[in-house]
């Protein structure tokens, strides 16, 4: 009995103390934003690169919190983005992840919310159609 | 009459250090010293004609600049070619009427200009980009639409954005947009052109002054 409780105890413990999923994607995320302060044009680029390029977790919850930090971190570098490329990449990660993607937009303001959303239906339509003649 | 031997030797020697001397055979080609290689003559400014000084101006003082924010990029290189004309936007938007940048060049030939790959970075020049796809990387309309960009009179590139280097150095990854062509104004056929018949333009386009290039090549 008391073995059994002691096993017991000892699974469950292990399944507490199991460590969490961590978002690497996230940390390096933050680690651009933070340095964006210091270097506007060296942490635009970095993202940039990143935002290009970069695979979303296949963990639901992971990738759920990596879309977070994207689209925080392109509002952020919104000023920085002269040739206007973050709205177009994010089309692409749109179409990847219609659903997750539409939920972490509802980490943003109402305001930067909106704003971004037209800013990727405008990117959409750019990318379709080219400049109107 | 007694000749002057040492005096003819000395002349002699003069005459030939004269005629082997650098000044004399030095060569026009400009040395590349960033890669060690010598590379083409540098422009010649006296072919820079009236025409192109204006578009060089009307790009540097930031006619490019669109109150929409977007990569609009053949839309404000419309607005620089209207500035610089003086001529109404819509009637040079009729003429330039295609919708993707790397079309500009076929547009701007039936306008009058002529694609002369000599003067791609002659202040004036309007250099056009078809996009190049690149696996692994998320697409931008340029990868599919091209790009256009206008020379400005202080060397940077202009359309919708401003930049110290031309788009082909500066995207990245390398090789994601390439030069097709570099179009400059032939003032007789730009006269008797399209152009010619559009109304003077009733206001500057020119809503902020494209930001000025700092001594070490920054922005």
């Amino acid at each position: 009995m008391i073995k059994f409780i002691f096993i017991s105890l000892l699974a469950f413990s292990s399944v507490i103390y199991a460590k969490e999923p961590v978002c690497e994607l996230c940390v390096k995320i933050e680690k651009i934003a933070k340095a964006y302060q210091d270097d506007e044009r060296k942490a635009y680029d970095a993202f940039n690169e990143l935002l290009s390029k970069v695979q979303f977790n296949k963990d639901k919850k992971i990738r759920s919190q990596e879309l977070i930090a994207v689209i925080k971190t392109s509002v952020l570098l919104e000023k920085s983005d002269e040739r206007w490329e973050l709205p177009q990449y994010l089309v692409s990660v749109a179409q990847e992840h219609p659903a997750d993607f539409k939920e972490a937009l509802g980490s943003l303001s109402k305001a930067d919310r909106k704003k971004l959303e037209q800013q990727i239906q405008e990117a959409k339509k750019l990318i379709e159609k080219g400049e109107e003649p | 009459m007694r000749h002057n031997k040492p005096a003819i030797l000395f002349f002699a020697m003069c005459l030939l250090v004269a005629l082997n001397s650098p000044a004399l055979t030095r060569s026009s080609k400009v040395i590349d010293f960033k890669d060690a290689t010598s590379v083409a003559s540098p422009p010649e400014i006296d072919t820079v004609n009236e025409d192109m000084l204006q578009l060089a101006r009307s790009a540097g003082e930031g006619a490019g600049r669109l109150k929409k924010m977007g990569a609009y990029c053949y839309r404000a290189v419309k607005q620089i070619v209207a500035d610089a004309f003086g001529k109404d936007l819509n009637c040079i938007r009729s003429i330039l009427n295609e919708g993707s940048a790397y079309e500009a060049g076929e547009d701007l030939e039936q306008m009058g200009f002529v694609n002369d790959s000599s003067k791609c970075k002659t202040p004036g020049a309007i250099r056009v980009y078809k996009g190049q796809k690149i696996p692994g990387i998320r697409r931008l309309a340029g990868d599919i639409h091209g790009h256009v960009e206008v020379v400005g009179d202080e060397g940077m590139y202009h359309s919708s954005f401003s930049s110290a280097l031309p788009l082909d150095e500066s995207m990245r990854p390398p090789g994601r947009r390439i030069l097709t062509g570099c179009y400059v104004p032939d003032e007789k056929a730009i006269d008797n052109g399209p152009a010619a018949r559009c109304p003077p333009s009733k206001k500057s386009l020119k809503s902020s002054p494209a930001p000025k290039k700092r001594q070490d090549g920054a922005i």
